[in-house]
């Protein structure tokens, strides 16, 4: 231990790092390999009224589509997902969860396709409807409605 | 970014061909604008006719002293040409002000013109713009602006140039030399980008049809007593606040010929043809420059976000001034700003 | 989940036929077809397994795509494969030689220059063609002429040492 203390050592990782052969996440080649798009929302707060993937769906080389409409199953309760750093009071935050939008860009689609441009592209022809909420940026303003820790 | 189909132009006259047979085409040179905003859906061309390869870049010396650049040089070869930083070293310094090395080795001459302006609402396509989708509305207007124009705006657009390279070439009066299938013609520099007015959505006045094939500059390049000044959040890699291009030409303490040019703050490089004059014939002082300044920022007007940028573009207008007669230009590599 | 909803009678909606490239990497011709709207980037980490040059922010604003393209240093992102026929084009996966790694490897490593490493590959390749250019001579002038590679990490200070240990000037 104490001759390292101190002394400048090269990371172990430092060899695979400067000649690329280090692995990231979205680096692993597998057979039958598919590509995602997200879908993000326009409005910062309100709801989706209506969410149309057919178009997207034609696309050739597009698998599928998931929205809040047609996603796999998920825990119904935040409690579900509780665990020592998570807050006492609300809930977490469930991608593809219903058609509420609580923030801008939120993900309300995922693209599903063989090639990665297909998703992409195929992204940019779901339509979507929303019924717009009033949001607010100002957390001052808002500081008395706050949880309460 | 849409379905596009790829071709190639052989040469020009190809290239012109290609482009008046279709209206939704574009040229692709270095595509450092065009991809990123075909990946933003942004534009959307049905095809791309690559010039990249067509013989459009040589620096040659004309035969009245000037210099004609061919469209496609890349800009750090440009900046770097021993010519260019010889004779024109605002060139060079307004070039390597902009973007990074990686960009510049990409980006040509004739696309650092037609680049776009980079208001965020232009680049999202959920939001109304005028220049992308005429009579949508504007929503920089009251929206966040900090990075907008004070100087030519109008109701439809308040959207700046992104360029620096044309905030210089403005200053040293180039020509832009373009071929359509009428044949070539040649356009001053300031008659090449537009204001918004109530058409936001041209933002030159190369026709549909039409190929920039090379930039011309005169023979007077400012070489002892210029400067190329950019004001930015960042020391580097960042779009300018306001920037400006000055160039004198001294008689001792006098100023015979004044070239000032600003980028950051209007739809095209600024130039102000009663501030030049009042330079001309004057000493070369505090005093003189600053009156210069006010008048290049008169009729200057402010939104919300943006308003300093007036203050900020008289001092930057003095200070390059002050930096031109001296003959002590802004260093692009050391920032500090003497 | 419940995987292909398509419906056999809706006219499907087409997408770009391949176009034959060549493209010689890290000094081997490569043959691929690839869409006209795939980057060079893509093309290289998709097509050809080069995971070492990495997409950052897909945009040429973060510089962790830059490969050598005949030389130059480029963002890979926004340059399209089929541009690129027959060019040549270095990755961090071609700087070093037999074993033996590039001097601005070795130097990253001798100088701790990455944490994540996640930008490393394109701080590299930058550097190599920032040493290539032969423009930058001082600590500033590296500053200014590598600031189209930024780092999250902030390993700044270090990438500049090793930049110039390997320039022969520390």
């Amino acid at each position: 231990m104490a001759p390292y203390i101190g002394t400048p050592t090269s990371r172990v990782d430092g060899h695979a790092k400067v000649t690329g052969a280090a692995k990231y996440a979205g680096e692993f080649d597998v057979p039958g390999l598919a590509y995602g798009a997200v879908v993000t929302s326009t409005i910062a707060r309100g709801r989706i009224a209506h969410i149309d993937v057919s178009e997207a769906l034609r696309v050739k080389g597009v698998l599928d589509v998931l929205t809040h409409e047609n996603r796999p199953r998920m825990a119904a309760t935040g409690a579900a997902y509780k665990d020592e750093v998570a807050p006492e009071k609300g809930s977490p935050f469930r991608p593809l969860y219903d058609d509420k939008i609580l923030f801008s860009e939120q993900p309300i689609a995922l693209v599903l396709a063989e090639e990665w441009e297909i998703a992409r592209f195929a992204a940019a022809l779901v339509r979507v409807a929303y019924k717009k909420q009033a949001h607010s940026t100002d957390l001052q303003a808002r500081l008395g409605k706050a949880f309460v820790v | 970014m849409i379905n596009f189909q790829y071709a190639r132009a052989s040469d020009v006259a190809d290239a012109v061909r290609m482009i008046a047979a279709d209206p939704s085409a574009k040229f692709i040179a270095g595509g450092t604008n065009l991809i990123d905003l075909m990946k933003e859906d942004v534009e959307r061309p049905s095809r791309l006719i690559d010039i990249s390869r067509l013989p459009l870049k040589t620096v040659e010396e004309t035969a009245d002293g000037g210099l004609r650049i061919g469209a496609l040089v890349p800009n750090s070869d440009l900046a770097y040409h021993p010519l260019v930083a010889q004779r024109y070293p605002m060139l060079a310094s307004a070039i390597l002000a902009g973007a990074s090395q990686q960009l510049r080795n990409m980006a040509s001459t004739g696309g650092n013109l037609l680049q776009r302006t980079r208001c965020a609402y232009f680049y999202d396509t959920a939001t109304p713009c005028n220049k992308r989708e005429p009579d949508s509305g504007c929503s920089a207007r009251n929206g966040l602006n900090r990075m907008h124009a004070i100087l030519g705006t109008s109701e439809s657009c308040i959207a700046t140039h992104p360029s620096d390279m044309c905030v210089a070439l403005a200053a040293l009066d180039a020509k832009v030399h373009v071929a359509g299938p009428g044949g070539e013609r040649a356009m001053a520099f300031a008659d090449f980008h537009r204001l918004p007015g109530t058409t936001p959505q041209r933002d030159t006045n190369l026709r549909p049809d039409e190929i920039v094939t090379a930039v011309q500059l005169p023979a007077q390049g400012f070489a002892k007593n210029y400067t190329y000044l950019k004001i930015r959040d960042r020391l580097s890699y960042a779009f300018a606040l306001v920037s400006v291009a000055a160039a004198l030409e001294l008689d001792g303490d006098t100023i015979k010929e004044a070239r000032l040019a600003l980028g950051g703050v209007a739809h095209k490089p600024w130039r102000d043809a009663n501030a030049e004059a009042s330079l001309r014939g004057q000493a070369a002082t505090p005093a003189t420059f600053a009156h210069a300044a006010d008048l290049v920022l008169r009729g200057a007007k402010g939104f919300a976000h943006n308003a300093f940028k007036i203050d900020l573009a008289r001092k930057v207008v003095v200070r390059a001034l002050t930096q031109a007669a001296r003959g002590t230009p802004q260093s692009q590599s050391n920032k500090k700003i003497r | 989940m419940a995987l292909a909803r398509k419906r056999a009678a809706d006219e499907p909606i087409q997408v770009p036929d391949k176009i034959a490239v060549s493209l010689i990497v890290n000094g081997v011709e490569r043959r691929l077809d690839v869409a006209p709207w795939t980057t060079l980037l893509d093309a290289l980490r998709d097509h050809l397994d080069l995971t070492g040059t990495k997409k950052g922010c897909d945009h040429g604003q973060c510089g962790a795509c830059t490969v050598l393209v005949d030389g130059r240093r480029i963002n890979s992102c926004l340059t399209l494969a089929v541009m690129k026929d027959g060019a040549k084009i270095t990755t961090i996966e071609g700087l070093a030689t037999d074993g033996a790694l590039h001097p601005l490897q070795q130097a990253f490593i001798d100088h701790d220059a990455f944490q994540c490493g996640y930008c490393t590959p394109g701080q590299i390749c930058s550097a190599a063609g920032l040493i290539a250019e032969g423009k930058a001579k001082t600590a500033d002038e590296i500053r200014e002429l590598m600031s189209g590679n930024i780092c999250r990490c902030g390993a700044y200070p270090n990438i500049v040492a090793a930049i110039l240990q390997a320039m022969g000037r520390s």
